[in-house]
This record gives C-alpha cells, sequence and structure tokens, in this order.
C-alpha cells in the first residue's frame, strides 16, 4: 500500500514536491474525490517510506493551495470546494505563464516580442480547431 | 512541554586522539534522527554514551526520561540497540536467541517475531554461524523490532547489505514511524536511507555537530548554482560555502539559500544558467571540507 | 560493591545464558572424567599415574576452556556489544561472568576431585595419596582463579594464556616440591590419608589466596567505568 503514489530518489524534485504533485493530480483526475480522508501523516510516511517531516510538508503546501483542508482532530481530506479542478487548472496556467516568462528574460526576449509568440500560438491554436 | 528521546547536554568526553567538547543533542519523541559523519566522527561515541556505556568527563544524558548511566537498566528495558559490529552466538539458533531475548524482556512480541522471520527470509533453526552478513544484521534487526522498544538506536544498520536486504531493513524501519511514541536515531555512512526516513539531521565531523536540523529546512538551505561572469571577474560573493571557478564559469554552493540568494548573483553581475539542489551526501562533503 | 543484588535477575539470566553455551562441551569433559576416573581405579601404578597425568590435563583444559570461551571470546566473537545492550550495567555483567565462570568451573572441579577421592577410598589405592591429590587439585583451582581474573580485567587473550603457560610450568615444580617435602612423600603408602601441619597449612595457604585472587578481581571490577 503506498496509495498510489510513486517517489523516487532519482527524480531532480525533492520528495515533497513529489507528493503535492502527485495528489494534486490524483485530485485533478477526480481520483480523490472531494471530501475523501487522507491517510494520516504517518500511516502515508510509513507506507511511503519517507520521513514524517517530509509528508507533514507536502500537506501543508496542499493545504496552502486549497487542494486538501486539514480540521484539527480529524485528519485531512480533499477539499469540498466545487471549483477546486478549475482552479487548479488555473494555478498550472499560471505557473506555465511564469516559466515561460522567465524563459524568455534569460533569452532576452522583449516584452513586445514574449507577447508576440503568444498571439501567434493563440492563432494556431484557433486555427487547427476550426480546420479540425 | 516538549518529551525528549534523547537530551545529551553540554558533553565533554577525550580520548587520546578523540576529543568532544559541549556537545548538546537533542531528538523529540516520536521523531527520527539520522547521524551523519565519516569514520571517526564522534557517532559511535555518542551512541555507546546514550547507552550509558561510557560516561562523559562532563555533562548531562537523559534517555527517555532516564539519567544516563545511573539508571541505564531502566532505559535498556525501552532502547532497541543494534549495530553492525554487533554479533550474535554463533554456536546457538536464532530461535535460541529469541526466546534468550524474550525471557529478559516481557514485551517481545512472538508472533511479530515469527512474520519478521519470514520476512526477512530467516529461519529460527538456523545456526548463527551459517548466516552471511546480511541475514546476521537482520537477525540482531529482528531481536530487537520484535519488543518495539520506545527507543531504537541503530549505529550503521544498512552497511555492508545487499540492495534487496537494504530495503527490507528500511521498510521495517519505516513500520516504526506508524507511532508517534517510538523514536529513532540511526547513524551511516549511506546518506541516501538518512535523507529518506530522517526527520532531523545531525552532522557529526571531529566530535564536533556541524549541524542539527530538521531535514526539509537543511535540504532547502543549500543549493549549487552554475553561473557565468563577466570575463576577467573572480566569483566572490557572499554566503557561499565554495566557489570553483574556471574562466567565465563558476559553481557557487551555498547554505543561505532563499528567494533573494539567486537575485544577489544577478546584482552581483552574475548570469544564473543554472539552480540545483543538493542531495545530503554532496551537503555532507561540502559541509565537511569547509569546516576542515 | 553496591549493587550485586539489585540487578539479580538479570545476573541470573545471563548466568543461565552461559550454562547453555557450555554445556555440551562441559558433558563432554565430564563424560571423560568419568573415563580416567575408571582408570585410576583399577589400581595399578601405571594406570593410576597415567590416570592422574590425564586428570591434570582435564582440569586444566576444562578451566581454560571456560575462560576463553566465556570471556575472551565474548569480547572476540563481537557478543559482547549484544549483552551489554541488554538490562545490565556492565557491573552486573562482570558479576554474572564471575558467577558463571566460577559456577561453570567449580561444579566440574568438584566433582572430578570426589570422584577421584572416592575411587582412592574404594579401591586399593593407598589413601595415603589424598593429600597431594586434594592439594594439587586447589592449586589448579588456584590457577584457574588466577587466569579468570586476568581474562576479567583485561580481555587480552595474549594476558590469559601468558598466565595460563605460567601457572601450568608453576604446577609442574609445585608437584615435584610437593613429592620433596618428608611431610608429604613418606605418607603417600599409608594405609590412611595422613593431614599434618604441613599438609593443612598449605591447604589453607592455597584456599586463602583463591579468596583473595577473587575478591581482588571483583573489587577491580567494580572501578572500571568504561566498557566496550
Amino acid at each position: 500500500m503506498t496509495y498510489g503514489l510513486f517517489l523516487s530518489a532519482t527524480d531532480k524534485k525533492p520528495m515533497y514536491l513529489q507528493i503535492v504533485e502527485q495528489i494534486t493530480s490524483k485530485v485533478l483526475l477526480g481520483d480523490w474525490p472531494a471530501d475523501m480522508a487522507l491517510p494520516s501523516i504517518r500511516e502515508l510516511a510509513a507506507a511511503t517510506q519517507v520521513s514524517v517531516i517530509t509528508v507533514k510538508r507536502a500537506y501543508a503546501e496542499l493545504e496552502q493551495a486549497g487542494v486538501i483542508v486539514t480540521q484539527a482532530g480529524r485528519g485531512s481530506f480533499v477539499s469540498p470546494h466545487p471549483d477546486l479542478q478549475q482552479q487548479l487548472k488555473q494555478q498550472e496556467l499560471a505557473q506555465l505563464l511564469q516559466a515561460a516568462v522567465a524563459l524568455a528574460r534569460q533569452l532576452q526576449l522583449t516584452d513586445a516580442e514574449l507577447a508576440a509568440q503568444l498571439e501567434q500560438q493563440l492563432q494556431q491554436s484557433s486555427a487547427q480547431s476550426s480546420a479540425g | 512541554m516538549q518529551s525528549f528521546a534523547f537530551d545529551m547536554r553540554g558533553i565533554d568526553i577525550r580520548y587520546p586522539h578523540f576529543a568532544m567538547e559541549n556537545l548538546n543533542l537533542a531528538l523529540p519523541q516520536g521523531q527520527v534522527m539520522g547521524l551523519v559523519g565519516v569514520n571517526g566522527a564522534g557517532k559511535s561515541t555518542t551512541i555507546r554514551m546514550l547507552m550509558g556505556l561510557v560516561k562523559p568527563a562532563a555533562g548531562q544524558i537523559e534517555v527517555l526520561g532516564y539519567q544516563m548511566p545511573a539508571q541505564q537498566v531502566q532505559a535498556k528495558y525501552e532502547i532497541g540497540f543494534a549495530s553492525d559490529d554487533m554479533r550474535l552466538y554463533k554456536s546457538q539458533t536464532l530461535q535460541w536467541h529469541m526466546d534468550f531475548v524474550h525471557s529478559i524482556y516481557p514485551q517481545f512480541d512472538q508472533a511479530y517475531a515469527k512474520d519478521l522471520l519470514k520476512r526477512f527470509e530467516l529461519i529460527g533453526e538456523q545456526k548463527i554461524k551459517g548466516l552471511s552478513h546480511g541475514q546476521r544484521v537482520k537477525a540482531s534487526l529482528l531481536l530487537v523490532l520484535a519488543r518495539r522498544p520506545k527507543l531504537l538506536i541503530l549505529d550503521e544498520p544498512t552497511t555492508g547489505l545487499d540492495p534487496v536486504a537494504r530495503d527490507e531493513v528500511i521498510s521495517e524501519l519505516a513500520e516504526v514511524l506508524r507511532d508517534d511514541a517510538r523514536s529513532v536515531l540511526f547513524s551511516s555512512h549511506n546518506t541516501h536511507d538518512i535523507e529518506k526516513l530522517s526527520d532531523q539531521i545531525a552532522f557529526l565531523d571531529r566530535g564536533k555537530l556541524l549541524a542539527l536540523q530538521d531535514k526539509e529546512t537543511y535540504l532547502d538551505s543549500w543549493s549549487r548554482f552554475r553561473c557565468q561572469l563577466p570575463p576577467g571577474r573572480q566569483a566572490d560573493i557572499t554566503g557561499a560555502v565554495s566557489i570553483r571557478q574556471q574562466g567565465q564559469l563558476a559553481e557557487i554552493i551555498t547554505d543561505q539559500n532563499n528567494h533573494d540568494f539567486p537575485q544577489r548573483l544577478v546584482q552581483a553581475g552574475f548570469t544564473v544558467l543554472e539552480q540545483h539542489r543538493m542531495s545530503l551526501e554532496e551537503i555532507f562533503v561540502a559541509n565537511v571540507k569547509r569546516s576542515r | 560493591m553496591s549493587n550485586i543484588f539489585s540487578n539479580a535477575r538479570m545476573i541470573k539470566l545471563l548466568i543461565g545464558k552461559d550454562w547453555q553455551l557450555v554445556k555440551k562441551s562441559l558433558a563432554a569433559y565430564l563424560a571423560g572424567g568419568v573415563l580416567v576416573i575408571g582408570l585410576m581405579g583399577m589400581a595399578t601404578p601405571l594406570l593410576f599415574n597415567t590416570g592422574a597425568i590425564l586428570m591434570i590435563t582435564l582440569m586444566i583444559v576444562i578451566g581454560a576452556r571456560s575462560a576463553i570461551e566465556l570471556v575472551i571470546n565474548e569480547k572476540k566473537d563481537q557478543t559482547l556489544a549484544f549483552v551489554l545492550s541488554l538490562p545490565v550495567t556492565p557491573q552486573d555483567y562482570a558479576w554474572a561472568k564471575l558467577g558463571a565462570n566460577l559456577l561453570l568451573y567449580l561444579v566440574p572441579w568438584l566433582l572430578l576431585v570426589l570422584g577421584m577421592l572416592a575411587v582412592i577410598v574404594s579401591s586399593p589405592v593407598y589413601n595415603g595419596v589424598i593429600p597431594l591429590v586434594v592439594l594439587v587439585s586447589v592449586f589448579i583451582l588456584l590457577s584457574y582463579c588466577c587466569y579468570l581474573a586476568t581474562a576479567l580485567l583485561t580481555y587480552s587473550e595474549g594476558y590469559t594464556t601468558a598466565v595460563m603457560i605460567i601457572t601450568n610450568l608453576l604446577l609442574n615444580g609445585f608437584i615435584i616440591w610437593l613429592l620433596r617435602m618428608p611431610a608429604i612423600h613418606l605418607t603417600l603408602e599409608a594405609p590412611t590419608a595422613s593431614w599434618n601441619s604441613t599438609s593443612l597449612g598449605l591447604l589453607t595457604g592455597g584456599i586463602t589466596l583463591i579468596i583473595i585472587v577473587l575478591l581482588g578481581t571483583a573489587a577491580l571490577q567494580q572501578r572500571k567505568t568504561s566498557f566496550l
């Protein structure tokens, strides 16, 4: 029983982030429905052979991101928020855009150049969908 | 009030070629501490003091609320100790050892012991002298785990084990995490095992504690940057643990990584090409090199 | 010597463990002892003397094996760390070792001595040899106590073996010395054991030395603070 989490020490991402991402995608996919009780921190730590403090940190980040809610004394649950999936996708989009901006800065593109490239992508995408 | 699995304060100890001065080390109950250090760093001395076998010249040691070494008998009923240089009686079987340990500790769980026998693929009736190193280590661990001690002290539990045996041992250690009343101290020079399971990391070198921190904060505070410098510039920045430079490229390691460290690099005129998290092993090496 | 009895349960368990470790070889030695005593009972001078030499050898071998197996090997085979991880203080451990060794040597020693005496008394062998037999046996016991003390205090195989060799050499000298004493050799062929002031004095001296060595060992062990 590892609760369907597949953690790897050779992954460049830190363990806590792997837990955050994998739980988030389970929630996004609806595998873990709203209000589902999450395993306790110690339980998940033992099951995935990761330290308690790492799981604690992952749960804290998940809670901050609104993916889960923690009730004192009762444990953690998948957030019942009706727009949760929408919200998570929004967050993902924001992160991707952020990464794009950072890359553009490294390439020393001007903001106008980046905007032009984005515009181009948008046009291509709508052209494809109207063609298909 | 927080209760400690163990609490060492102001420890002084002096041997002809080794000294420890004012060591302070404590492990909150329910946590796992990894003790990292090269051979001769003081790991074994620390563990022997916790077991009451060595008395420091000065300082206080409390284990599970018992004064050491004065109350070591009571304490040892609740401590489980195993080390890679510990051996069992060659002429006897593992079952004999299980019965002997059971006669000492009433809480020894025969059912759990049987379960462990199966999972560790050991045979109770086999004599110890016929066991491989890995089987011997697993046998010692079985004797300790089956009585569910409040504090597990493991000196190099995974040293010399093949990958499969190591995985078996690690997964049994992970089981201990389920119980928030149980604590673990384990020393290893396999930093990978420590990185995985520990809540706290204690770095020892030459009898000195280089660092004691919770693992997440600790791993986050270290980072390695690959930077490009303007031609002719000498790489230099405060907060760097090590700087290696060749031509315009430099590798900078810091233990003060936070949001503004990369910015400070940029302000200093460096172009950050890459930023990497560091493994505990890399941090360990960098840390020891700096302190020497 | 504050706490011999504070952890009596564990000391008993440790002694029981040592008994289990050596019981098989001890049984084999005692079986050998029965054979040797039988040989001595044949009461021909040749067989009696051969038996006596075998008996001396047996007593020395049992003692040496017990000290090596139970004390030196505990350190050499690294089982000491295992035992000291149990709920005992190093002092408890030392008491248990002293107790186990004495028990596991004294009992077979006593059986062998009593067996020899029984054979001598019930066979045509001159009872006059009894003081000699007893004095030599006590000397062997004293030697055992000396190298046991060395083993317990140093845990060194080298020192312990050295003391074993020295005491064995002294044993030869002791026997020759005894046989040259008129008080001993003149009564060897007497029909009854004749204890005179010389033999009684030697016996008391031997027993006193044994007690001094054991008490000294116990006292020195109490002062050790670091183990392993």
